[in-house]
């Protein structure tokens, strides 16, 4: 589904990611941890669209398209999803617009006709309920006023409700209390899929006690230094990253 | 050597029949004091040179057609005034609460706002205004249905118009005033300069909503006076979107102790729109508030200039006052020029001012694009969502409708007017 080969970033005069290559099929969910600006974000933020990074050369291509040439919204249309590690806050935009106008743009690009509006509501109370969130977020702004724990719930509703086929968690357990976090996992854990992949960035372990990962990755200076099952996740949090940085260095 | 508007200007003011001493005075002090030029501090930002090349010449009454009053608010009931062409159309809306006086006499003196020798406009519509139109709400009266004041343009030709209007809320009344300017057809360039006075008597509180969305070719210059008394409330929303060149000021005296006024404002200009907002509150007595709240927004090549502000006298003590101006620059050849004042000759006083110019949050932008929304979309969205706090304060529904509609109408947007739900 995704295919990222030897990808080479710069921001500014600086290279962040230095080669990076990752192979993410559908139904599989992969784990992508390193140290702090190992160049984690980035990947999300270059694979979602954002402006201000040179592509200095590699690929990524997702269901065959050249996803680094799409535009932002045209990538969201076709299924890409990137839940923000700070989601922004958007005063005078409702959030249920936001999620209607959203949808309606991923099912126009697929040929299918505007969502009802009873079956709109009737979804996103569904899958409010699953991120046990208030009915009262549907008039509020867009994150606006929301606490951490709120923002991050808000990206998990989202993506419930667009059901992306590519989904991108960029620290989305960061700034989580446990019972939060448990509501996230399950929102995240209710849309594995066959048909869906899923990549989570994320600095500690906690989170993949909750969303098991097929694959773990180790983020170093912009470059995948090992890939391995779940148990190197644990022995990331016993030993730490130095030992993976050596075992590369070697 | 006088430009082609003044020469237009004399020429009207020449063929006008049994001008009065005071309107010949008037005129006098206008040629003397001539247009207002860039070297004047209060001009500094609104160069009148595009205006000086046009003339124009005094506007011929015209019927509105069935099809032309569409361009009125669709309000359910109001006590209406409609100036087509510059000319009050018969039987406006009077009630036992609601007086309408209407003074042909050409004494600008009965006018009790003191025109100065440099206020050229003030001095020009003095001279050339056909009439006073006085309206009067009665003491104590609460008048349900508003008081609808419509200017509409609906012929080709390049006219002018100057409407003097004095609306006195009596003491304990309260009432809500909508001023609209609006063109049926472009045609060339019009010229409306516009005198405006209020007062509200004591304990009275006034909703003055200004929609200003004449057509983009033509000069809109106007000034409001209004007084406030004790404990009375004066709150104004202005929208300023349309014409080629406007210039408005509001200038409000709080006289009376607990007096209180609100001014808020959206300035959207766009193409090569140059709208200009002055305002001035004079905090004149002690135990006096105000709050205003103005945001311009920027794009193309268009401008806008807005000047607010505050004058807290010797005696003012315990004066509140607060001033916001937010501004939006949408493009790299836009203009905005902000100038908050604060002048304060009392000492026990609260008074916070501040300005902002800034683009569209790049987050933000790409936040709603990573939902997938449209780049076009998502700058729509916010520049809505930056506008739609100051249209959202608007006390009628009619009135907001509209405004909401003209902002969509200029961002070319259909799917926003869902976004406040």
């Amino acid at each position: 589904m995704l295919s990222i080969k030897d990808l080479r970033v710069r921001a500014g005069d600086k290279e962040i990611l230095k080669g990076l290559s990752l192979e993410v099929k559908a139904g599989e969910v992969h784990a992508i941890m390193g140290p702090n600006g190992s160049g984690k974000s980035t990947l999300a933020q270059v694979l979602a669209g954002r402006a201000g990074y040179d592509i200095v050369s590699g690929t990524a291509t997702y269901n065959g398209q050249d996803l680094l040439a799409l535009a932002p919204e045209e990538r969201a249309r076709a299924g890409v999803f990137l839940a923000f590690q700070y989601p922004v806050e958007i005063p005078g935009v409702n959030n249920t617009y936001l999620l209607k106008a959203a949808l309606n743009a991923a099912r126009k690009q697929r040929g299918e006709s505007e969502v009802d509006a009873f079956e709109f509501l009737a979804l996103v109370r569904a899958k409010m309920k699953l991120m046990q969130m208030d009915e009262s977020f549907l008039n509020r702004s867009v994150n606006a006023g929301f606490s951490g724990g709120e923002k991050k719930r808000n990206e998990i509703l989202q993506m419930a409700v667009l059901e992306p086929a590519l989904a991108l968690l960029d620290e989305t357990d960061s700034g989580l209390d446990i019972d939060a976090l448990q509501i996230v996992a399950a929102g995240v854990n209710s849309l594995r899929s066959p048909t869906r992949a899923i990549v989570m960035i994320t600095h500690y372990q906690r989170l993949l006690d909750y969303i098991a990962p097929d694959q773990v990755h180790v983020l170093s200076d912009g470059k995948i230094i090992k890939s391995g099952d779940r148990s190197l996740a644990l022995e990331l949090e016993r030993r730490g990253y130095d030992w993976v940085k050596q075992e590369a260095a070697a | 050597m006088s430009s082609p508007a003044l020469k237009s200007l004399q020429a009207a003011f020449d063929a006008k029949p049994n001008a009065t001493a005071s309107q010949r005075s008037a005129f006098a002090a206008f040629l003397a004091a001539g247009l207002p030029t860039s070297k004047q501090d209060a001009w500094k930002y609104t160069d009148l040179r595009r205006f000086a090349l046009k003339q124009f010449k005094p506007a011929n009454s015209s019927e509105l057609s069935a099809a032309d009053s569409a361009a009125l608010m669709p309000l359910a009931q109001a006590h209406r005034l409609v100036f087509v062409n510059g000319v009050l159309q018969p039987n406006p809306s009077a009630s036992t609460d609601l007086k309408i006086e209407i003074d042909s006499s050409g004494n600008a003196a009965s006018v009790t706002t003191p025109i100065t020798g440099n206020d050229s406009f003030g001095l020009l519509n003095a001279a050339l205004a056909s009439e006073v139109v006085r309206v009067n709400v009665a003491d104590n009266s609460h008048l349900q249905a508003p008081i609808y004041v419509a200017h509409v343009w609906n012929s080709p030709g390049a006219e002018m118009r100057h409407p003097r209007i004095v609306l006195s809320l009596g003491s304990h009344s309260n009432a809500t005033f909508i001023e609209h300017f609006v063109s049926v057809q472009a045609g060339e360039a019009k010229f409306t300069n516009s005198q405006l006075e209020i007062h509200c008597g004591t304990g009275a509180s006034l909703n003055h909503l200004r929609v200003q969305e004449d057509a983009e070719v033509n000069f809109d210059i106007g000034s409001l006076n209004a007084t406030v008394q004790a404990h009375a409330c004066y709150a104004n929303y202005q929208f300023a979107v349309g014409s080629t060149l406007s210039r408005q000021s509001i200038n409000v005296h709080l006289a009376g102790n607990e007096a209180r006024t609100e001014l808020h404002g959206l300035i959207f200009a766009q193409h090569t729109q140059h709208l200009d907002v002055r305002t001035c509150i004079y905090h004149d007595v002690p135990n006096t508030q105000s709050r205003e709240d103005y945001r311009g927004i920027a794009d193309q090549r268009g401008r806008v200039v807005f000047n607010g502000k505050v004058i807290v006298a010797k005696d003012a003590q315990r004066t509140d006052a607060t001033q916001s101006s937010r501004n939006l620059l949408l493009s790299p050849q836009a203009e905005i020029d902000t100038r908050p004042e604060l002048e304060i000759y009392a000492n026990d006083v609260k008074c916070a001012h501040g300005a902002t110019v800034g683009q569209l949050d790049a987050t933000a932008l790409f936040y709603l694009q990573s939902r997938g929304i449209g780049e076009h979309e998502a700058r729509s969205l916010l520049t809505h969502a930056f506008a739609a706090e100051v249209i959202e304060r608007v006390p009628d529904v009619t009135v907001r409708k509209r405004v909401l509609d003209r902002l969509l109408q200029r961002m070319h947007s259909p799917i926003i007017s869902e976004a406040t739900l």
